[in-house]
């Protein structure tokens, strides 16, 4: 008697990278199972909840926390044993935690997947950046991704890189006041101005309005610009797929031959269920996909699950222009200077991506008057005063895998069902460390450019929220754990959907890989089930 | 969206800026992290906000307060936070009275400008109507001593809101962003570049950093 499963593929977790691979394949004609752990929530209910927040700092706050499906944020959840408070912002609901960025969509450049071989650290990814590109063509247009074609986001001042095979699928925003400004004085001191490439529409696209600046993108899009996860989450039930929420995935099932027979996922409500299919796919972020393979005792035999882990840990520098250049007009960012991205200092430090952030300011120009002690009318004045020149950097690092660097399931505590919590060990590697002093002395040259006065450089680091390594890609089972199918080395058909396979963390979000890897992983899975 | 707005919560002597005002409304949802006013709203023990509350809020914000919702919601986190508090705004109040002042400008300028408990009670209540939060955020932790008071009505977002959005909300179209707010003055010296343009020989970069 013929097998019966009770899917083709089962996907564990319906964020974007997994939404995106569950779509691919219910368009090709598969049965597929979507599990989530959390819920659905409606838009209006998130922005609801974020207007009525006592705690508009915190992105995850108007999402649900649940004892059975946590947010990153709840230190009884995550805990930390290294020097660094590991601490990304996480979601569990339908859509996943892309209910909450800035929607940055950048490839990497050719350079960062030879990292070691063109400047001798790190590792190198075990595909090129050719193997990749129609899959990055592929998953901008499953975002709505807007940029410039003709910039180098290098940020070398050369030509267009990295090379695309077609032209973004939607012009680029306007340029910001703010953003004209800063580009207006600064570059001629040498740095290069480069646009972020992203994913909030500009014109109406796949059911999404154009971006009209409600300058909300985290904690979440008013309108629906934005992409989130939600959009094939949504497009993947349409397309056929079942969606399951309130099921924690906690155990992967072996089976003979290596291969995983089914997933074992558990609900508040107190029920177990075992599901059967011919592939699996854990798309559940970079710390919950590590940890299931863990307490699965899977995809482990190179003991490197978990491990290398790897965030673009960034420091902060906020100053006063001498002109008004009005933040908060359009989106939350828009882009910045890319001079460090990539050269011959990546031997020595670590690449440096000064990115400006475009928030309304009058939060944290309010707040620092108070602390102050400003009171009066002279408070209103300054308000307007400060928040037409505040200018905000957000700077990011690249970082290197290392061992010690990693996530694990939780010796002793677990959740309301049962299930290990996170325990995470990270410092910030020397490689960071020895680019600070360069982004640092960055920072004193924009603020003298713009006759600015500096209110703050940031202590110590600063989450980036990027995960990447803890289910590292690479070309020999001993020292990595998918290939570079994201196909795991020692399970055939089990498969990982999530920025955690990337060995070589770049400097830039790593959403969109993460998105077209998962696309490409769809291809090869629809034509192997 | 559904919104059970009662209006902003402060007005203004001027009414063009309260014209731009108009239709933002303040939902009653609460939603969860901080203190919040789900606990409140369960609590019949918290007393009504004195009147020298509302009026001591009004004193230092210069505005006036007419959200009852949120009055009452910051009375009852700051009694809340502090049990001293009551006492606190009753000393400032009297002070006040006493001295016969009219304005923060008067008070600002006056001895009672000098006292630090008064100018700290002061503070605390501005902080509260202009942030729309009272207690301290702690960021990346799931819980604080926060509490919600107002969104659309912190007294934060109206010196600038004739240039920026409240969040979440939106202002014009697609590409308004490109221009600045109307008033600002032309920048003397390096002339902005409205559009974008490739990078090379089409780029305004002149060395390399």
């Amino acid at each position: 008697m013929a097998e019966t499963f009770d899917a083709d593929v089962i996907v564990v977790g319906s964020g974007a990278l997994g939404s995106n691979a569950a779509y691919e394949l219910a368009k090709a004609g598969k049965s597929v199972i979507i599990l989530e752990a959390g819920e659905r929530i409606p838009r209006w209910k998130i922005i609801q909840n974020s207007r009525n927040s006592s705690r508009r700092g915190d992105f995850n706050a108007p999402y649900p926390d649940m004892p059975w499906a946590h947010t990153s944020y709840d230190n009884d959840y995550l805990e930390n044993t290294g020097s660094f408070d590991f601490r990304p912002g996480m979601l569990k609901l339908v859509g996943g935690t892309t209910w909450h960025w800035a929607a940055a969509a950048w490839r990497y450049l050719p350079t960062d997947m030879t990292l070691k071989s063109t400047y001798g650290v790190g590792r190198d990814w075990p595909i090129s950046y050719d193997d990749l590109e129609p899959y990055y063509q592929r998953a901008e247009e499953a975002l709505g991704v807007v940029g410039v074609d003709a910039q180098d986001q290098s940020g070398q001042n050369g030509p267009a890189s990295p090379p695309r095979s077609k032209p973004y699928p939607l012009p680029a925003e306007g340029k910001t006041y703010m953003f004209q400004r800063l580009e207006a004085r600064l570059s001629p001191l040498g740095f290069h101005f480069i646009h972020e490439p992203n994913a909030r529409t500009t014109r109406p696209y796949d059911g999404r309005p154009a971006c009209a600046g409600n300058n909300n993108c985290m904690p979440a899009c008013p309108i629906g610009a934005m992409y989130s996860g939600i959009v094939h989450a949504d497009h993947a039930e349409k397309a056929g797929a079942k969606l399951l929420t309130d099921a924690t995935a906690y155990k992967l099932e072996k089976g003979a031959g290596g291969k995983i027979v089914a997933v074992h996922y558990r609900t508040s409500k107190g029920g177990d269920v075992r599901l059967t299919a011919r592939a699996f796919i854990v798309a559940a972020h970079g710390l919950e996909t590590a940890k299931l393979l863990l307490i699965s005792d899977v995809a482990n035999s190179s003991d490197q699950v978990g491990r290398n882990l790897m965030d673009h840990s960034g420091i902060g520098m906020q100053f006063l222009a001498d002109e008004p250049v009005w933040p908060g007009r359009g989106a939350v960012q828009q882009g910045g200077i890319f001079n460090r991205r990539d050269g011959e200092h990546r031997r020595d430090y670590a690449a440096v991506k000064h990115s400006i952030a475009n928030n309304v300011a009058n939060p944290a120009v309010a707040a620092r008057l108070l602390e102050q002690g400003v009171l009066g009318p002279e408070l209103d004045r300054r308000i307007r005063d400060e928040s037409s020149r505040w200018v905000d950097f957000s700077t990011t690092f690249e970082m290197l895998p290392h061992a010690t660097n990693r996530v694990q399931p939780h010796s002793s505590k677990r959740d309301a069902l049962g299930i290990p919590t996170l325990t995470v060990h990270y410092d910030v590697d020397d490689y960071v460390k020895a680019a600070r002093p360069i982004a640092e002395a960055d920072f004193h040259t924009f603020v003298k450019g713009m006759n600015g006065t500096l209110v703050a450089i940031s202590p110590g680091y600063q989450n980036r929220d990027h995960l990447m390594g803890t289910v590292i890609m690479g070309a020999d089972p001993k020292d990595s754990v998918v290939d570079g199918d994201c196909r795991t080395h020692d399970h055939p058909n089990l498969f990982l959907a999530t920025t955690g396979v990337i060995p070589a963390s770049g400097v830039i979000n790593p959403t969109l890989t993460g998105v077209a890897l998962a696309i490409r992983m769809a291809d090869i899975i629809a034509r192997e089930v | 969206m559904p919104s059970a707005g009662t209006g902003a919560i402060w007005s203004f002597a001027s009414p063009k800026r309260r014209d731009l005002l108009l239709g933002i409304g303040v939902t009653a949802m609460i939603a969860g992290g901080g203190v919040g006013t789900d606990a409140l709203l369960a609590a019949p023990t918290v007393s009504a906000p004195p009147a020298t509350f509302v009026a001591m809020s009004r004193f230092v914000t210069g505005s006036d307060l007419v959200d009852d919702a949120a009055i009452t919601r910051a009375w009852a986190q700051l009694v809340a936070l502090d049990a001293g508090f009551p006492a606190a705004v009753a000393q400032l109040a009297g002070a006040v009275d006493k001295a016969g002042l009219k304005t923060m400008t008067e008070f600002l300028a006056s001895p009672l400008g000098k006292d630090a408990a008064l100018l700290n009670t002061a503070r605390t209540l501005t902080s509260a109507w202009y942030l729309g939060y009272t207690g301290t955020f702690a960021s990346h932790a799931s819980k604080d001593d926060t509490g919600f008071v107002t969104f659309a009505g912190a007294l934060m977002w109206r010196p600038t809101i004739d240039a920026t959005v409240i969040p979440t909300y939106s202002r014009g179209a697609t590409d308004y962003w490109i221009d600045p707010p109307a008033g600002t003055p032309v920048p003397k010296g390096a002339a902005s570049v409205r559009d974008w343009r490739g990078s090379g020989a089409a780029a305004n970069s002149s060395k390399d950093a």
